[in-house]
């Protein structure tokens, strides 16, 4: 067959695909059985829009794991002043005086109000404020670098000791939850030979003191 | 060295209830997705005793990267053994994709495929639009989703008529609104009659539905106003939970 009339077929078949999809076949049954009942209601016109597949999910959102622990609307993480007053006490009460030394000066430190903003978002981002006390850059380098000599990679090292800055002044509980994950994905991401070497590393013992005493005022 | 116990989870959110009340949303299956979904009506001025249908369909492509169809089909009546029934296909592009909100245009033919001893039934055709949005911020948890759908269509879309049906053409429209992250309702014009449905999403991590449609409120049809009570179950199987 030439190639002209193979066209010509072709284009046909897709006039009569399009007309039959189209244009109307002329009045047909409306049957009465649930497909059609009440109109619209059960009938396979309908497909997903009767399961979850036909409505768009926005509540993915963080769930509070504490009754004492509210999500705000903003995402932030309140309580009530008492426990933030006990967060306080938590913090400064670790196990031994070689780790009150080590944490101390870096829970406690209080940023000036001006400072606030710029310094949370540097912290979130691991870093300290260029202009930090000395004294607290200090002792946050040396935080990391006993964290580093253990194994944990400097990023990381850096930004946990960065979230510990001031812990104890927050007015919302955002900084000890991101404390708590990473902590956490220290944990879960290290190797055996860098886990067994932090047990005995006396900076991340002294962090992992002082996070699980705060996180123990929060109920489950 | 155990983790601490975080103060936050993510967890997968609560299947969404369903905010369309016997009107089709524009927000279709995409690849992945599949769904079966059980109907059980009360008796109605044409049909003397309750029925049940079911009608299942799955997703191909993708709606956001470029176009998804949707194919789905069931049986009319269980009484009859499924004796008559039908395959219709859906297309839809989700055109804004946003935190603050969705908007998806799609259209559909039903009784595209059609078998059983009832006789042809119409090809039923529609397209419409539907915008979601959440009320609340996404980070609270509950995004608190409303959503609209309007479109046009003929036949079951289109008011009654005896004759001829499915040259008639019609609208619809509905708006829904979540009441907590398990419950929805909603209510609109279905083309044919108002509804107004109660949805409820009784599992966090089972995708399971039930809803409780009122069809035809003001018995403006032949069929009159009816009770509908359905049960669907729609996940994705790429998941392990429900998206």
């Amino acid at each position: 067959m030439p190639p002209s009339t193979n066209h010509r077929s072709y284009s046909l078949g897709l006039a009569l695909a399009f007309a039959a999809l189209v244009l109307p076949l002329g009045a047909r049954a409306q049957i009465a059985s649930p497909f059609n009942a009440g109109g619209n209601s059960g009938n396979n016109s309908l497909g997903s829009s009767t399961t979850s597949i036909g409505t768009p999910d926005f509540s993915r959102g963080p769930v509070s794991q504490s009754k004492d622990v509210t999500v705000e609307p903003d995402g932030s993480l309140t309580t009530s002043p008492e426990k933030l007053a006990e967060l306080g006490e938590a913090l400064r009460s670790t196990s031994s005086q070689s780790q009150a030394e080590l944490l101390a000066p870096v829970v406690g430190f209080s940023l000036r109000n001006q400072e606030t903003e710029l310094a949370s978002i540097t912290l979130a981002q691991g870093l300290l404020p260029a202009n930090s006390n000395p004294q607290l850059l200090t002792q946050t380098t040396k935080l990391a670098n006993q964290l580093v000599d253990s194994g944990v990679e400097p990023l990381k090292a850096n930004k946990l000791v960065s979230l510990l800055v001031g812990l104890e002044r927050q007015p919302n509980l955002n900084q000890l939850s991101d404390a708590i994950t990473l902590f956490n994905q220290v944990i879960r991401e290290s190797s055996p030979e860098i886990l067994n070497s932090l047990r005995t590393n006396s900076a991340f013992v002294a962090i992992s003191t002082a996070l699980r005493s705060a996180r123990s005022i929060f109920g489950s | 060295m155990d983790p601490i116990p975080p103060l936050v989870a993510i967890k997968p959110p609560w299947p969404s209830p369903n905010l369309n009340p016997g009107v089709p949303s524009a927000f279709i299956a995409n690849w992945g997705d599949f769904y079966i979904t059980g109907v059980a009506a009360t008796a109605g001025n044409q049909r003397p005793d309750g029925d049940g249908s079911f009608v299942g369909g799955l997703g191909l492509g993708s709606a956001t990267k470029a176009v998804a169809v949707e194919v789905n089909g069931g049986c009319g009546s269980f009484k009859d053994f499924c004796g008559n029934g039908g395959l219709g296909f859906r297309i839809g592009r989700v055109l804004i994709k946003k935190p603050t909100g969705w908007l998806a245009f799609a259209a559909g033919w039903q009784n595209a495929v059609q078998w059983g001893y009832e006789g042809d039934q119409d090809n039923i055709y529609s397209a419409g639009f539907s915008y979601a949005f959440p009320l609340r911020p996404i980070k609270s948890g509950f995004g608190q989703t409303l959503q609209i759908n309007a479109g046009i269509g003929n036949s079951t879309f289109a008011p009654y008529s005896a004759t001829n049906s499915e040259d008639q053409i019609g609208g619809f429209a509905s708006i829904g609104v979540e009441l907590s992250p398990a419950v929805g309702l909603s209510a609109g014009w279905s083309g044919r009659g108002a509804n107004a449905q109660l949805s409820y999403s009784p599992f966090r991590n089972i995708p399971m539905t039930l809803s409780l449609l009122g069809a035809d409120l003001f018995n403006q049809n032949p069929a009159g106003t009816v009770a509908v009570f359905s049960v669907s179950w729609g996940t994705n199987y790429l998941t392990p939970n429900f998206p």
